[in-house]
């Protein structure tokens, strides 16, 4: 069976993405496709399981019937580590094992997701480089793009790896890199043995965050527009000026959340008249009523957070660039990377498929 | 802004439905003294409004001896105008029927709406939605009222009405109404309508001064401003009020604290400084820097002839005041008239020996009000003098009521401006106010007085100014048009320095030789090609303040002294700003050293582009000398713009230095300000320096700053 193990070299690297959107073409190509993630790692309750988060959603949207906990049988939490690290877990790997077998029935190719980085799952015998040996899959590199890294991450890939490694994507690649990726870069890397089959751009939606999601994140109060919690966002900017060198700054980002202090009503002013899709008002103010008439009227959420403007920013920094790709917006937009810039012929024919396209 | 209306309005609405309505519903009359539906009705009557009035009331048959109509639909006829002072929630009923009843103009006085949430700015909308179906304009809701002081007509409920008068006041507060009021009624100032705009929910500031502009019984326009809701057409109604009359405006919020409590207050951005320093510029209005010098310069302009030249003549019976409004006449753009030939010669045959017979025309403290009369009248008669500032300071011999009525018999028949400044208080009260009464402002500091004199002299020069259009210029659209939509393809905002060249380019502005550079290889090429001395700076969109990373090497003189400067600036900008993508270096022709300059364009969201020049440099922050205007700009407003700076004295050269190329840098504005009219995508630009050569000599820009707006 045809299978190919996608790895990263640092977590939030667009693993799940890439998936998605593969296993959709692949299947746009009238591949019967197959899933697997063997460790995850953010677990959440589906009936009496707990499963993998991504696994969850992968499954849900690729449509598979097959059972939740062979998809995802194992994650690898604080919790369960140090469980494990109590007592020997059984035998992992021949769970894994028996899991894919079963999930192989009626499949023409296996698209199997890595854990967090190459080395994560070690604990249980499964980190990537055993995965790709008990599971007989190419490995495939998903490496987001790092102007001082990704060279050496690349060859090293290649030598850890060895036969198995069928090549790279490059994820997050500035636009102002792409010429540098698909030039000198690919052209080094063909010369090194090593494939790149193609550079996936910097994308601000698939970098977003939903208004939903980061309210839930700043475990914040919505109190306008609630209709408009599916909006995304994909900046933020703190509001601490004056009005106009606000409005100057503010005009520069869409799409962005700002964040200010509840009584800034010139802030909140400015944040509305430019770009914005939500404001973060902190200190638990409310915003005087006029602001939030006008809020509600033009569709921007405000939410409502009892803490100080520093900790919101941390908090909205972490969860921007950190989410998953569980949208439709999102998962059409990788799949129209993967089309425009990833050599999908290439890769099956790395793992013998060639003649099937 | 989105729900404000900006619709334009058919100025004879204003006039028949607000001005002078023939009859007038009241709904929400009451019978009960601490409703403000009884001092609504009961300021009406008072105030001895002629036209029919309707009470409306459910629960009265007659409401203040005027009978009563239980609903709007009962009213026998269509009255022109409705006063709402029901509550909030019933004030969309209330509109349908007056609009069913075909009555054409209300004025909502209940409050409870925008000002409260969500829930009151949608039953705003409601109201207006309902009131535009049926053809009907608005005032308010939230407001005073409106008052026409010749109908008469109070439909406020502002306790009194000030005098009849000439002064239009519009004011985005009712509370600043009431207090006008109350001082004009205490000063003898008269007012010929007051309009007090509340939420502007349908009626805006603009519709009401379009209307002031064409009132007959208006000669001076005032305004309290918090925020305006469209600014193109605000600026536009402003320059064609202007053409009319005087038209004096005061903003409110123009410091960071005062735009914060004006956001708070009124749900509206409180606009830029500069832009509303431009507006009134370009307009041109009269811009009062407080609610006092609103109020005296409104009530000076509308008393008083302006005068037409600068030449004042003081007359004092002290010699301290004297020298103040001394002091206060060049700061006032005035200057004191040389008194000679006869007027000196009547003044020397009437005057004390030891009194001063030079400007300020010194009466000494004994001075009697023949004295002053015949050292006024002299001085008003004299050609070389545009306005008399008559001083007096109560001594114990001094005749205050008699010098009074020697003044005002005087301006009775003169066409010069006459202005007083009566000291103190409690002893000149009393003349003063009889002073006033007769059309003679008094202003009781005499550098205050002098300062408004110098104002009402810039509404003189206004109007003898010649308006002119902006050029015609041939520009590349299409390629500046390329070049930003290659910058959002890259899902950026700031465009690199070699397509700032390029958009300069595409709009005829010289720009001094420059190409970018990925590596010290490729700039040594790119070097090679223009020409040794060159300048090196770091490209990188992460780092705007390049200076600071050590990211500008001036006057490099050959490749190798290029390479390892190269070199190091990488080194330094990596380090020093980790993370930043570093484009590479620009490489640009060393120009000689001239006369620096900045120039700028923002985007003010009310008003459109603000055009800016300063004396540049490392001065700019210090000096802050700056002048603005709003896109776009014609020859004559490049002009001025440069004669504002406190520079432009640099520019014509100091101790022998050769004049600048004034020429080439009006040019450059003209292109800017045309380069910001055609590209709304581009929200910002700086140029500094722009460096300026002798005349003849022209210009070029060395650093350009380009940022595009983020896309909605």
């Amino acid at each position: 069976m045809p299978a190919i193990l996608v790895i990263s070299s640092e977590r939030y690297s667009g693993k799940s993405s890439l998936v998605v959107g593969l296993a959709l073409e692949l299947r746009d190509r009238g591949y019967k496709v197959g899933y697997m993630k063997p460790v995850g790692a953010y677990p959440i309750k589906v009936g009496a399981d707990r499963v993998d988060e991504d696994a969850y959603f992968l499954s849900e949207a690729l449509g598979l019937e097959d059972n939740l906990k062979d998809i995802s049988p194992y994650f690898l939490t604080w919790d369960n580590m140090t469980r494990y690290m109590r007592k020997k877990p059984g035998n992992p790997r021949a769970k894994v094992k028996a899991a894919y077998e079963r999930l192989v029935e009626g499949k023409d190719i296996m698209l199997i997701e890595g854990a967090q980085n190459f080395v994560h799952g070690r604990l249980l015998g499964l980190s990537s480089f055993e995965v790709a040996e008990l599971l007989d899959a190419g490995v495939l590199l998903l490496d987001t793009f790092n102007e001082e890294l990704t060279v050496d991450r690349l060859l090293s890939g290649r030598d850890f790896f060895g036969k198995g490694f069928l090549g790279v994507v490059l994820n997050w690649v500035p636009e102002r890199r792409l010429e540098f990726t698909r030039g000198l870069l690919a052209r080094f890397m063909t010369s090194q043995g090593v494939r790149l089959f193609g550079s996936i751009p910097t994308d601000h939606v698939l970098r977003s965050i939903t208004v939903d999601e980061l309210a839930r994140g700043l475990n914040g109060r919505m109190i306008c527009a609630r209709d408009r919690g599916e909006e995304l966002i994909e900046s933020m900017m703190v509001g601490a000026m004056g009005q106009e060198q606000a409005l100057r700054l503010f005009r520069k980002q869409a799409n962005k959340v700002v964040i200010t202090g509840g009584d800034r009503a010139d802030i909140q002013l400015a944040a509305l008249e430019t770009p914005t899709r939500a404001l973060v008002l902190t200190g638990g103010h409310q915003p005087s009523p006029l602001v939030l008439g006008q809020a509600e009227e033009i569709g921007v959420p405000v939410i409502l957070v009892d803490y100080d403007t520093a900790t919101a920013v941390e908090m909205v920094e972490a969860a921007i660039g950190h989410q998953k790709v569980h949208s439709p917006a999102k998962i059409e937009k990788i799949r129209g990377f993967i089309r425009e810039g990833v050599d999908l012929d290439l890769m099956l024919e790395q793992i013998g498929e060639g003649a099937r396209k | 802004m989105a729900a404000r209306s900006s619709r334009s309005v058919d100025k004879s609405v204003i006039t028949s439905g607000f001005f002078e309505p023939r009859s007038l519903a009241v709904i929400g009359a009451s019978a009960h003294p601490d409703k403000v539906g009884y001092s609504i009705l009961a300021n009406l009557i008072k105030s001895g409004y002629e036209g029919r009035i309707f009470p409306v009331n459910p629960h009265a048959d007659i409401v203040q001896d005027i009978p009563c109509f239980p609903d709007i639909a009962s009213i026998t006829g269509t009255p022109d105008l409705a006063l709402v002072v029901v509550p909030a929630h019933v004030v969309p009923g209330a509109i349908s029927a007056l609009v069913e009843k075909g009555t054409r103009a209300a004025v909502v006085i209940s409050a409870g709406f925008r000002e409260v949430g969500i829930k009151g700015r949608e039953m705003e909308r409601e109201v207006v939605e309902i009131a535009s179906g049926g053809g009907m304009r608005l005032l308010g809701p939230n407001c005073l009222g409106i008052m026409n002081t010749s109908l008469p007509m109070n439909a406020s409920f502002a306790r009194k009405m000030p005098p009849k008068g000439s002064i239009g006041v519009i004011s985005q507060s009712g509370a600043i109404c009431t207090s006008l009021i109350d001082w004009a009624r205490s000063e003898s100032v008269g007012f010929s309508k007051m309009v007090s705009l509340g939420n502007s929910a349908d009626l805006v500031e603009s519709d009401f001064l379009d209307a002031l502009a064409c009132d007959d019984e208006t000669t001076v326009i005032s305004m309290y401003v918090e925020g305006v809701s469209d600014g193109e057409r605000f600026f536009d109604s402003l320059r064609a009020a202007s053409g009319k009359k005087p038209v004096v405006l005061f903003k409110a919020g123009t410091t960071q604290a005062g735009a914060q409590a004006a956001s708070s207050h009124t749900g509206a951005l409180a606009g830029s400084e500069a832009a509303y320093e431009a507006v009134c510029g370009q307009a041109p209005a009269l811009r009062a820097r407080s609610v006092e010098e609103l109020v005296q310069l409104s009530r000076s302009l509308a008393t008083q002839k302006v005068p037409r030249g600068r030449r004042v003549a003081i007359v004092t019976n002290a010699g301290g005041p004297g020298i103040i409004a001394s002091d206060a006449c060049e700061k006032a753009g005035m200057t004191l008239a040389e008194i000679t030939g006869r007027s000196l010669e009547n003044l020397r045959k009437y005057m004390p020996t030891a009194g001063s017979l030079h400007n300020p025309v010194d009466l000494l403290g004994d001075a009697d009000s023949m004295l002053y009369a015949i050292a006024v009248e002299t001085l008003l008669d004299d050609h070389e003098v545009d306005a008399v500032l008559v001083i007096l300071t109560p001594q114990a011999m001094t005749e205050i009521y008699r010098t009074a009525d020697e003044i005002i018999r005087l301006a009775r028949s003169c066409d010069k401006t006459i202005m007083c400044s009566f000291m103190g208080a409690g002893s000149v009260d009393a003349p003063v106010s009889r002073l006033q009464k007769a059309g003679i402002p008094n202003i009781p500091y005499p550098d205050q007085a002098m300062l408004v004199l110098g104002r009402m002299h810039e509404r003189h020069l206004q109007t003898k100014r010649v308006f002119s259009k902006a050029p015609d210029l041939e520009v590349d659209l299409t390629r500046v048009a390329d070049i930003f939509s290659g910058v959002r393809k890259r899902g950026e905002t700031q465009l690199d320095p070699e397509e700032c060249r390029e958009v300069l380019d595409a709009y005829g502005v010289p720009y001094a030789a420059l190409r970018v550079a990925v590596d010290a290889e490729e700039a040594r090429a790119l070097a090679g090609e223009m020409g040794y001395p060159v300048v090196l700076k770091i490209v990188s969109p992460q780092i705007l303040h390049k200076t600071d990373v050590g990211g500008v090497v001036l006057d490099i003189k050959g490749p190798d002294e290029l390479e390892d400067a190269c070199e190091d600036m990488m080194d330094r900008a990596h380090r020093q700003v980790p993370g930043a993508h570093i484009d590479g270096v620009s490489v640009q022709k060393m120009v000689p050293q001239g006369k620096e300059l900045i120039l700028g364009m923002a985007r003010d969201p009310q008003f459109g582009p603000l055009i800016m020049v300063g004396l540049g440099g490392i001065y700019v922050e210090a000096f802050k000398d700056v002048a603005f205007r709003l896109a776009p700009i014609s020859d004559w407003d490049a002009a001025r713009m440069l004669r504002e700076l406190k520079a432009y004295q640099l520019l014509e050269g100091v101790r022998g230095e050769e004049p600048v190329d004034i020429d080439a840098v009006e040019n450059v504005l003209l292109r800017i300000s045309r380069l910001a009219q055609d590209n709304h995508d581009l929200s910002e630009m700086d140029i500094n320096p722009l460096m300026v050569y002798n005349a003849g000599g022209g210009c070029a820009c060395v650093d350009v700053r380009m940022t595009l707006g983020g896309v909605v």
